[in-house]
Parts: structure tokens; sequence; C-alpha cells
């Protein structure tokens, strides 16, 4: 275990190879970051390179478009055409507008600055600028174009006195119609970099911090920038830097052209650049980015370099370092194990010094030391025999608890375990063992003290064990005794006393004390002749005397106590003397019973044998018993009765049997005998036949009744009259039978209304098995033809009625009388003095008795249904119901067939009907839309070609007319126009009624007031004074509702005009159903006879000349509010204003 | 001037074929102007067929379309236009004398480039014509490659 820790030191070589591994992860980490450098340098330098190409060929693209503009404004010919017209009479104002039209077109298509025309000398002719001007550097560029006659573009420049930087775009014009190409004019297009240069160049495809590109260009010494820089304000044409700024990417691309550069751009921060020429222009496009950006993933994969690197480094130096610590840890643990060996060592021994003068002080006992830390004990050789083991047995503490009795095992067990050991108290307990060498039962007594360590810990218990066998037996036996004493004396049911000769209770049990309800002290006062009533004294007294006293005990005999409470107590008793030694009575005793529960049951039997007459009476139930010796039988009152024979008759069992009627006797005879013989019980229902002649439904029942041997000596039985039962029986099967049919019909009816023949056949086939009839028919009335008509019928295979047979309905006699008493009933047919025809009919076919029902419902009688049977028969009420709830049963079905029928006759009819109006309504509309096709095209055709004409000829023979006839030709037109409004009027007024309704919610007040609005804008010089009311907003149509108010509110406006200050006053009311609209004005008015003819087509009620329109606006109004469902009146005074009024109604949605 | 591009106009009045020509010659229009008499015959012009036969193969710069014709409708010609790919790009414009909204909006769905109701008023007809024909026919007209 002496280990020498400094071979545990890290050995020299383990360090050096540390060192070494250290170095090449750092090396790795190194090599890893240059190349990542490279590689991300090379790759930004490509994605610059093709971003400057991207943005130069856009630069150049915009300009070829830019020049393509002028290739088109040169080659146009109609704009040629115009230039060449304007330039020869710049005075043609038509002409010049038509130029300045057409620039601005171009002007506003292509987002120029602005667009000009200039004479060959550069100064403006027109612009679409007011005051624009040209710089001298355009106008040089313009005498350049004029001489080279091509399209030229100037740099990009700003005007004195002007910020704005353009640049100007020069194209000479020649006169296309010429061959000789001379310029006449130059087109100058004024671009703004803004639209689209400086946005291009500010743009950029990916994202990127310092990413920047601007162009720029050589000016004298200097660099000029041409666009706004990312990072400095203000530098389009302003900045400027010296060319011979070193490591300025602009000034070397000035001075070497296009190139990659790493240098410091004019922040003077490190950036890449590359530059690239654009051609056709002196600029240079130079892109770049910072160089920190560029750098900046590089920073990233140098900190994963050196943190993986040093992750590496500390994983290892870990590994190494915990090696070394489990070495170290191992060595310490084997020390402390072998410190505690030597402990546990030194502990024994003391013990077992202790244990050696614990048994000499305890000889005769059996001694043991428990160790708790191990659970094992030793044993001083008494206890062993105690125990009766060897030294082989595993003195453990399962090695006692299996010496322990079974019952005593777990009381133990647990006793030690959580008495003793837990709560740390003695162990003191007697017990029960099995001895292991010969199987015996012992008692043994334990005792044991615990035995604490220097912490206070149990560590062992120390104790003897005696048997106690002998003493426990001697013990057990007497307490067994007085225990067999005690039980018998407190588990006696019955009360137990001992009195004293003096009549004093000595002695009861808790029986005695209960039954009579003092306590025991009371009780112990009284003597026994005090707890008896007085009519008891004399009879117990006697009993004492001549019995008890006399020959030392009592009969059984009866008594009473009365108790506590004063209530009595009934007892039978048993009274025994007890005398002393010398023959002299000592005490009594005496065993007393509680007899009050017999006396009431003996009160109840009586009162239920009573009961049982009565009820046996009522249930017409009886007993008889056969004794099988003489063969007689002995009835009850009641048996006999039912035979209606006198109580008292005792008859053979012959005699009995023959009371059976004769198709019961062989089955009774058979029963009986097998009770008899072989003790089969028996419980039949037969009919007997008393001696008046009367049938009678039994029920008998047998049993055999044997003597000791098991022999047969007789058998009784009981005997009950269920006639009435069978009775209902009877009838309930009948009615169910009956509800049963009824359903059926029902259901059939349910299911098969289409074919009421099929009800009907199967309802009168369910009647006819239920009343056992031969015939039933039904036959249905035709009450025009006079005629009745076999519609179903049921009959048995002889008789034959044919379905579809056609009667007169006269066969039926008196119908009217058959409907008004519903049925009519014949049983016994010969014996009808006047037999209607039907009935003789009936009669042919054999029927001797039948009821004819009518079928009748609460609208008319359809027919009449018959049922017939062979025999003359007595007809019950409940033949009768059933008849008459089939006949309504079938009525109904019928009934319902036809109403059907009807229906669906109608229904088809209406569908017809609705189809031919639909069709028609189509056609109606289709012609209408025709119409008011050809009247919007045809119509107007004509008229326009009037028109035209009318132009032509003015236009063309100015001269060729006088004055009055232009006169005429102006009428014409006026006419024309007029008729054109008339048309589309008319077109707008069929449109109404035709178009469909598009129902919003509009809010009625914002309408009205834009309406309103236009009308200040129209009339600005009238004096209108508008008063609008809180209107609502309103589900409706709102173009319609518009044209509404458009005609309402202009017609106000119009016939107020005379009016100086005209008043209009748009108004609202509403009731529960409709909104009231109104518009009221101070206008001309109308003369009321006329006001029916307001809203009419083409009704005007003033003339043209005063006021102007078609007729048809008020009459579109009328039409648009009547199919919103509103109503529109007017109310008027001539000369003194009018109100118009129309409703809409309230929708609930 | 000969290599401008033919306006056609399609329509079978006479009567609106003279004010529309004459409308035209206001503006000057270099432009030959082809008049079809109804819609077979467009579409014969279109493709070069019959009477059309000898002509030069070129598209028109602008179809100026009734709608109301005998044989075939405007909207019939519209519709095979459209759908003829060698025609499709052809600016149409409606010229009719219908108001009806089930027109306007058959020829939008059609395709037409624009829907104008000819005017009753003749000064705002002739204005009518002049500018269709300016902007379709000039205006949009492509330069020459």
């Amino acid at each position: 275990m002496n280990t020498d820790l400094s071979s545990r030191r890290v050995p020299r070589a383990l360090s050096v190879s540390i060192i070494a591994v250290i170095c090449a992860i750092l090396c790795g980490g190194y090599y890893f970051y240059r190349y990542q450098k490279v590689n991300l340098t090379e790759a930004k330098r490509n994605e610059l390179s093709a971003i400057a190409d991207l943005k130069r060929s856009q630069i150049v693209d915009w300009r070829n478009e830019r020049m393509k503009d002028g290739v088109i404004i040169q080659n146009n010919p109609l704009i040629n055409y115009t230039i060449q017209s304007f330039l020869q009479s710049p005075a043609d104002v038509r002409t010049k507008n038509d130029i300045l039209m057409w620039l601005n077109v171009r002007k506003s298509t292509y987002r120029y600055l602005s667009a000009m025309l200039c004479d060959t000398s550069g100064k403006i002719l027109l612009s679409t600028e007011q005051n624009d001007s040209i710089s001298l550097n355009t106008q040089c560029a313009v005498h350049d174009a004029v001489l080279s006659r091509s399209i030229l573009f100037t740099d990009l420049h700003q005007i004195a006195g002007s910020t704005v930087i353009h640049l100007d775009i020069i194209i000479p014009v020649f006169d296309l119609r010429k061959s000789k190409k001379n310029v006449t004019a130059v087109v100058l297009l004024r671009v703004d970099p803004e639209t689209y240069l400086y946005p291009l160049l500010k743009s950029w495809p990916i994202p990127g911090n310092s990413f920047e590109s601007f162009i720029l260009r050589r000016d004298g010494d200097s660099v000029l920038y041409l666009s706004e820089l990312r990072h400095k304000k203000n530098t389009a044409l302003r900045f400027r830097l010296a060319v011979t700024e070193e490591h300025l990417p602009a000034a070397v691309a000035v001075r070497t052209g296009e190139r990659y550069y790493e240098g410091i751009d004019y922040r003077g921060i490190s950036v890449v650049s590359v530059t690239r020429m654009i051609p056709g222009t002196s600029w240079y496009l130079i892109v770049k980015m910072d160089a920190d950006e560029l750098f900046a993933p590089l920073q990233r994969e140098l900190q994963i370099a050196i943190f993986f690197s040093l992750l590496l480094i500390i994983s290892f130096v870990s590994t190494v370092g915990f090696i070394l610590r489990s070495q170290r840890a191992e060595y310490y643990r084997s020390q402390y194990h072998f410190e505690l060996q030597r402990k546990q060592a030194e502990e024994s021994l003391r013990q077992s010094e202790q244990f050696l003068k614990e048994t000499q002080k305890i000889a005769g006992l059996g001694s043991y030391v428990l160790n708790l830390s191990t659970g094992r004990w030793t044993s001083s050789s008494m206890l062993d025999d105690i125990f009766g083991i060897d030294e082989t047995y595993p003195r453990t503490v399962e090695g006692w608890a299996s010496l322990l009795h079974p019952e005593w095992r777990e009381t133990m067990t647990n006793y030690l375990t959580n008495d003793v050991v837990g709560r740390r108290g003695r162990f003191d307990k007697e017990y029960k063992i099995i001895r292991k060498n010969d199987g015996a039962e012992r008692w043994v007594h334990g005792l044991g003290k615990l035995d604490f360590d220097e912490n206070n810990q149990p560590t062992a218990m120390i104790g003897t064990i005696s048997d106690i066998t002998g003493r426990k037996i001697a013990e057990n036996a007497l307490e067994l005794s007085e225990k067999k004493y005690r039980t018998l004396h407190e588990s006696m049911i019955d009360g137990f006393v001992s009195v004293g000769m003096d009549g004093r209770l000595i002695e009861f049990n808790e029986v005695y004390r209960t039954m009579l309800g003092y306590s025991e002290a009371e009780l112990m006062q009284l003597s026994y002749i005090d707890i008896t009533p007085q009519q008891w004294h004399e009879y117990e007294t006697g009993i004492v005397e001549h019995q008890v006293l006399k020959r030392g005990y009592s009969d059984l005999y009866q008594k009473e106590y009365r108790r506590k409470d004063g209530t009595i107590v009934p007892v039978e008793l048993h009274t025994v003397l007890i005398r002393d030694d010398l023959g002299n009575p000592q005490f009594m005793w005496a065993i007393v019973r509680d007899i009050t529960e017999h006396k009431r049951s003996e009160e109840k039997m009586k009162e239920s044998h009573a009961l049982l007459k009565i009820a046996e009476r009522k249930a017409k139930l009886g007993g008889w018993s056969v004794n099988l010796e003489d063969n007689l039988c002995y009835w009850s009152e009641e048996v006999a009765a039912i035979h209606e024979m006198p109580f008292g008759f005792v008859p053979r069992v012959e005699e009995g049997i023959n009371f059976y009627a004769p198709e019961w006797r062989e089955k009774i005879t058979r029963v009986f005998t097998d009770c008899a013989e072989k003790g089969i019980s028996y419980d039949e229902e037969m009919e007997i036949i008393t001696p008046t002649g009367k049938k009678v439904w039994v029920q008998t029942i047998g049993e055999a009744v044997r003597n000791d041997k098991g022999k047969i000596i007789k058998v009784h039985g009981a005997f009950q009259d269920i006639s009435i039962r069978k009775k209902e029986e009877e009838s309930l099967q009948l009615h169910s039978l009956r509800l049963k049919n009824m359903i059926q019909i029902d259901k059939s009816i349910l299911l098969a209304l289409e074919s009421p023949e099929e009800i009907v056949y199967a309802a009168i086939k369910q009647m006819r098995s239920l009343l056992q009839c031969q015939r039933v028919s039904v036959g249905i009335f035709n009450l025009e033809k006079k005629e009745m008509m076999i519609y179903a019928a049921v009959v048995e295979n002889e008789m034959v009625v044919q379905t579809g047979k056609v009667l007169p309905e006269s066969i039926y006699g008196d119908i009217d009388l058959l409907r008004k008493n519903k049925m009519e009933i014949i049983e016994d047919e010969s014996k009808v003095p006047s037999p209607s025809s039907v009935n003789m009919m009936l009669q042919a076919e054999g029927l001797q008795s039948f009821i004819n029902v009518a079928l009748v419902s609460e609208l008319e009688m359809y027919g009449v249904m018959n049922i017939g049977w062979v025999e003359p028969k007595i007809i019950t009420v409940n033949e009768r119901d059933i008849a008459g709830e089939v006949a309504s049963q079938i009525t109904i079905a019928i009934e319902k067939a036809r109403l059907l029928k009807e229906t669906k006759r109608y229904a088809a009819e209406l569908e017809a009907r609705v189809i031919q109006r639909t069709v028609q309504l189509e056609e109606a509309n289709k012609e209408l839309e025709a119409f008011s096709y050809s009247v919007s095209h045809d119509l107007r055709a004509p008229l326009r070609h009037v028109g035209g004409y009318v132009n032509l000829l003015s236009k063309y023979f100015p001269d060729a007319l006088p004055e009055q006839g232009k006169h005429y030709l102006s009428s014409i037109t006026d006419s024309v126009q007029q008729m054109g409004t008339l048309i589309d009027d008319l077109l707008q007024f069929s449109r109404t009624s035709r178009s469909e309704m598009k129902m919003v919610k509009v809010d009625m007040r914002e309408m009205v007031a834009d309406i309103v609005q236009s009308y200040h804008q129209e009339c600005p010089k009238r004096s209108i004074e508008w008063t609008i009311g809180p209107l609502p907003a309103i589900v409706c149509d709102s173009p319609m509702m518009k044209l509404v108010w458009t005609n309402l509110l202009s017609n106000a406006v119009k016939f107020t005009k005379p009016r100086e200050n005209a008043r209009i006053e748009i108004g609202i009311a509403d009731n529960t159903a409709e909104y009231i609209f109104s518009v009221r004005d101070n206008g001309v008015g109308f003369d009321m006879r006329y006001a029916d003819k307001l809203f009419g087509v083409f009704q005007r009620l003033h003339s043209k000349s005063e006021f102007e329109g078609t007729g048809i606006g008020l009459a579109n109004v009328h039409r648009i509010v009547l199919r919103h469902g509103g109503r529109i009146w007017a109310e008027a005074e001539l000369n003194n204003g009018a109100t118009f009024s129309f409703t809409l109604p309230k929708r609930k949605d | 001037m000969t290599n401008l591009r033919t306006i056609l106009l399609v329509d079978d009045d006479p009567n609106d074929v003279e004010l529309t020509l004459e409308a035209l010659s206001e503006i000057n229009l270099a432009n030959q102007v082809t008049v079809a008499q109804d819609g077979v015959e467009a579409m014969e012009y279109l493709r070069c067929e019959g009477k059309f036969k000898e002509r030069k193969k070129e598209n028109p710069a602008v179809i100026m379309l009734d709608i109301k014709m005998p044989k075939m409708d405007g909207l019939e010609v519209l519709h095979a236009i459209r759908n003829d790919e060698h025609f499709s790009k052809i600016p149409v414009v409606m010229m009719t004398s219908s108001h009806e909204e089930s027109d306007l909006k058959k020829c939008y769905e059609f395709g037409t480039n624009a829907f104008v109701v000819k005017p009753v008023d003749s000064k705002e007809f002739i204005h009518a014509v002049k500018q269709v024909a300016l902007f379709w026919a000039l205006i949009n007209e492509l330069p020459k490659e």
C-alpha cells in the first residue's frame, strides 16, 4: 500500500510531447487562416469586377436608349412635317400647339427634365418649360451637332445659377421631304440623371455596408466627382481632388485606366476598388468597398482558428491532468481501508470480553450477544439447548426469526426492529418458539439490553433467554376455565339469575339486567317479588312451595315481570334449588327467557289464519287432499263452492274426475296417477262442469305427500276458479290482435300513399282474418254517374266478387240513411222484412249476416265497406268497433290519395303556367333589348350623318348659301344635337327599368353634398342657399339613386333661375316603415292641375324656351323610386315654389 | 412617305366612311387609309386574300372597327384578330354608335385597345377621329429599323 508518490510526477518526455502537440495545433491554425485570406481576396476581387462590368453595361445601355430616342425623333415623319410647317410659319398657333403637345408627351413619357425645339444656332424656339435656358457648353454642342449632323450628348453639367445637374441630348432635325439633308432645327432633350443614372449608381446588387460606386472624370489637374458619394454629401460636380494623389483610387484610375487597386479613398480609409471606363464618354466608373468589410469574414475565420486551437490544447492538457489525479486518488483510498479494518478487529475483541463477563454473571440462563451492525449473534451452550440448535445453525436475525413460532414471527421481528432497536428500549417479551431439534412448541422469556458506542449509536444487544413453558401451561389452564365460565354466563341468550331464599337477587347476567332495564346496583337492592306484577305473586309462590322446595326444581312456567319503566315483559322460566352440604336450601337459580316475540307471533298467526280464509274466498282458491288408502277426496269449503257442492261432500277420486269436462278427463287422470304413483307434481289449467251445467276454468295443483319411509300416502293441492282471468286473457289477446292490425293498417297507409288500392286491400285482408268473416269488399261511389265500383275485395274461394265491377248506386238503397247511421247491421238476412237490392244480392252470394259501413269523411261519403258471413251471426260490439275503425282508416287513405293526386295535378299545372310565362317574359325582354340596341345604334347613325353633312356643306360651300340658309343649317345642327341628347336620355330611361339593381349601403348626405358641390362649380354666379337635412345612409342602387338626386336637384336649380336669391331645402322625415325625402325650392312652381303629368315620359310643364330639358328626367326618377319600393309626388303652386317628395322603405337588414 | 403603314377603316355605312375619311383628311395624314365594307373584307385584307391579294404584305398601323356590320360583325373581327398570332399585336379601336355597356364590356374582354362612341355632334366626331388617328397611327408609330 505504501506507494512512492514521486513516481507519479509528470515525466519529462510527456512534457516535451505536450509542447510539441500545442505547437502543431498553432501552426495548423495559422495556415488555415492564410489559406482563407487568399481565397477571400480573390473572390471579392472577382465580385467587384463583375459588379463594375454590370454597372458599366447598364450605363452604356441607358445611353444607347437615349440615343435611340433621338433617332426616332429624327425619323418620325409626322413630327418632321409639323416641325417644318412650324419653321415655315411660326405664327401658326395650331402647329405650335401640336409641337408643344408632342414635346410634352416626350418629356412625360421618358421623364426628361424638359424637351425643346431650338434653331440651328441654339436659340430656344419652343420649350416645355417656361424660362428654359441653355448653357454655353450645350450651345457649343448644338453647333457641333449641326455640323456633324449627328446626335450628341453633353456632359453632366449645371446651368449657371441653378443647382440642377443634367445632360442634354442634341438631335439635329432635317427636312425629310427634301433630298438634301440640311439641318433645319434641333430638338434638345434635357436628361435628369436622378431618374436613372444616379439611382443605378446607388443601387448595389448584393448586400454590404461599405459598397460604393460613382463616376468621375478628369478636369484639368484634378479629378471631378460626377455623382453623389455614399459617405460625403454634395459631391456631384463640386468635389474634386488632385490627380497626383498617390493612393487615391480615383486618381489612380484617371492615371492608369481600368484596373484592380487597393488604396486609400477620399475619407482616408483603406479600400479595394475596380475601375471601368464608360465608352463614348470621359467618365470613369469606380466600384469599391472598405478593406475592413472585405476582411471581416476573415476575422471570424481567425477567431474560429484561435478558438479551436485553444480548445484542442485545453482538452489535451486536461486529459493528461485527469489521468494523473485519478492515480493519486487510488493510493489514498487503499490507505483508508487498511485503517478501518484495524479498528474493527479491536471492536470485536472488546465485545467478546464483555460477552464472557455477562455469561458468568447470569448462570443457568441462555445468553446471547447480537451484533447490530452485522445482524449476527453468538449464543451460550445453554441457549443452544433451549433453541435445540447446534454450532452449524446460522446465528443471524433471520435464523432467530425462523426459530419463532409462526404466530409470533411477525410480532417478534417487528418488536425487535421497531420497539427495541428503533426506540432504543429494553427487550422483554415472552414468546413461543419451535425447538429446532424436536419441533416442540416452547414458551421462552427473552430479556436484552442495547449497547451503545461513543456516538450513542446502538452497536449490539446483550441478553438472556429462559425456557418458561412449564409456568406458561399452568397459567393458560387457569385462564381458560375462568374464561369459559364467564363466556357461558355472558353468552347465554337467556337471562340468568341467582336468588337468595329471602327472594333477594344475588347474581344475574347482562341479558337479565337488560331485560328489566335496571342498573346493576339497583337490581342488587331488589327481590324478585318487587319486579313481579301483583297477579303473579300467588301463582309463583305456589310454584316455589310445591315444586322448587319440594323436589329441587320447577317445571317450565310463564309469568310476567315489570320493567323499570313500568312496561310488562312476559317471560318463561325454569328454577333450580341449590342446597349446601347439609342439604339446607342455599339459593335458587333461574333461567329466564323473554317471550315477548313469541307471544306476538302467536297473535299474528291467529290473525293471518283469518285473513287467509278471506283471501281464499276472494281468490276462489281452496285446498284438497286425497287419502290414497281410502281414495276419498277431502275438499275445503272453497273447493266445494267452486264445484257448486255443499261443504262436507267427500267424493271418491273417480267422482272428482268426472266433474272435469270430458276433453280434460283423460289428462287429469294421467297427471293425478303420475303424482300418486311417481310423486310428480302438477299444475294445470282445465275446465270443469258444475251440476248446473256451468263451465268453469280452474287451476289445479297437486303434490304427493310421503310418510317417514318415503311411501306416498297422500296427494294434496290447491284448486282455484280462474274463469275471470281466462276471460280477461282472451279479451286481452283479442284486443292486442286488433291493435296490431290497426297499426299494420296505419303503417301500410303511411308506406303506400301512392296506391290506395293496395292499402285498402291490405286493410280488409287483415280485417277478414280478424273478424273470421267470409267476405270483405269496398265499393267506391262515382257521384256523377250514380255508380259504384268494387274497389277491392277479399273473399273465400267459392265466392266471386270481381274487383272493378260496376254497380248502380241505387242497390244500396237509402244511401243518405247509411251516411247518417254510418253502419247497417244485418244479423240474419232471412229475418229482414224488406231487404234492399244489395241485401238480396249478398244473400244470393250465400251470405246470411253482414255489416255495411259507410266510408264517410268530413268532406264526403266515398263508398261502402261490406263485411259478410255465410251463417247468421250475433255481431258483437267488438266486431262492430273493428269494422268502424278499419272503415275510418280506409276513408283516410282514400282521402289522402285523392288530395295528393289533386295537389300534384295542380302543381304541375302551375309549373307549366310559370314556364310559359317565363318564356313569354324572356321573349319580351329580348325584344326590348333588341329594340333599345337598335335605337342606340341605328337611330344615332343617321343623325350623325345629318350633322356631318351639314358640317361639310358649310365647310366646302361657305358662300353658296345666303345668311338665311346658314341660319337654317345651324338650326339643323341644333336639332341634331337635341335629338342626340333625347335618344341618350330615352336609352337611360329604358335602362333604369331593365338593368339589375346592385344594392349597397349609400350615405345619402354625402351623395347629395357631392351633387350640390358640382352645382356650385357649374354656376358660381348664382346665389343659391342650400339647406341639407340629416340624411341617413340607405341600402339602394348607388348610380340610380344618384340619378334621382341629380334630377330633382337640377330641376330645383333650373326652376329657381329667375329668383335672385334661390333657396333649395333638402329635408328628411321618417316613420316606422319608410324614409321621406323632400326637395323644396322657391322657384317658379307649377299648376297643381297638371301634377299628374309630371312623371310621364315627354311630359313637360314648361316651354322649352323657358327651361331646357327633354322631359324624361322625372319619368326616370319615378321609375327608380318605384323600383326601390318607394313613392314619389310633388306639391307646388304656380310661381310659389315646388316640393318634390319621395319615400324609400326601411330595410330590416 | 409611301412606307408609312396603312390605316384600316372597317365600316359598312358609306356615310360613316365618308365622314370618317373627311375627318382624317383634316390632319393631313400621310398614311394610306383602306376601307373594308364589312368584317369579311377586313379579314381578307389582313390575310391578303380576295381583292387584296396583290397588296404589300404588311400589317396596318391601326384598325378602326365598327361593331354593327353585316356578314361578320366587329366583335367577331376583333376576336379573330386577337386569336391570330400574326395580327394579335395590331392596335384595334372600336368605333361605334352603340352606347351599350354590354358591347363595351365584350370589346374589352376581347382585347380592344380603345372603345370610341361616335359622337352625334359633327365637330366632336371629327375631333374624336383625329385623336384616334393621331395617337394610334402616328404617335405610336414605331421607328424605322
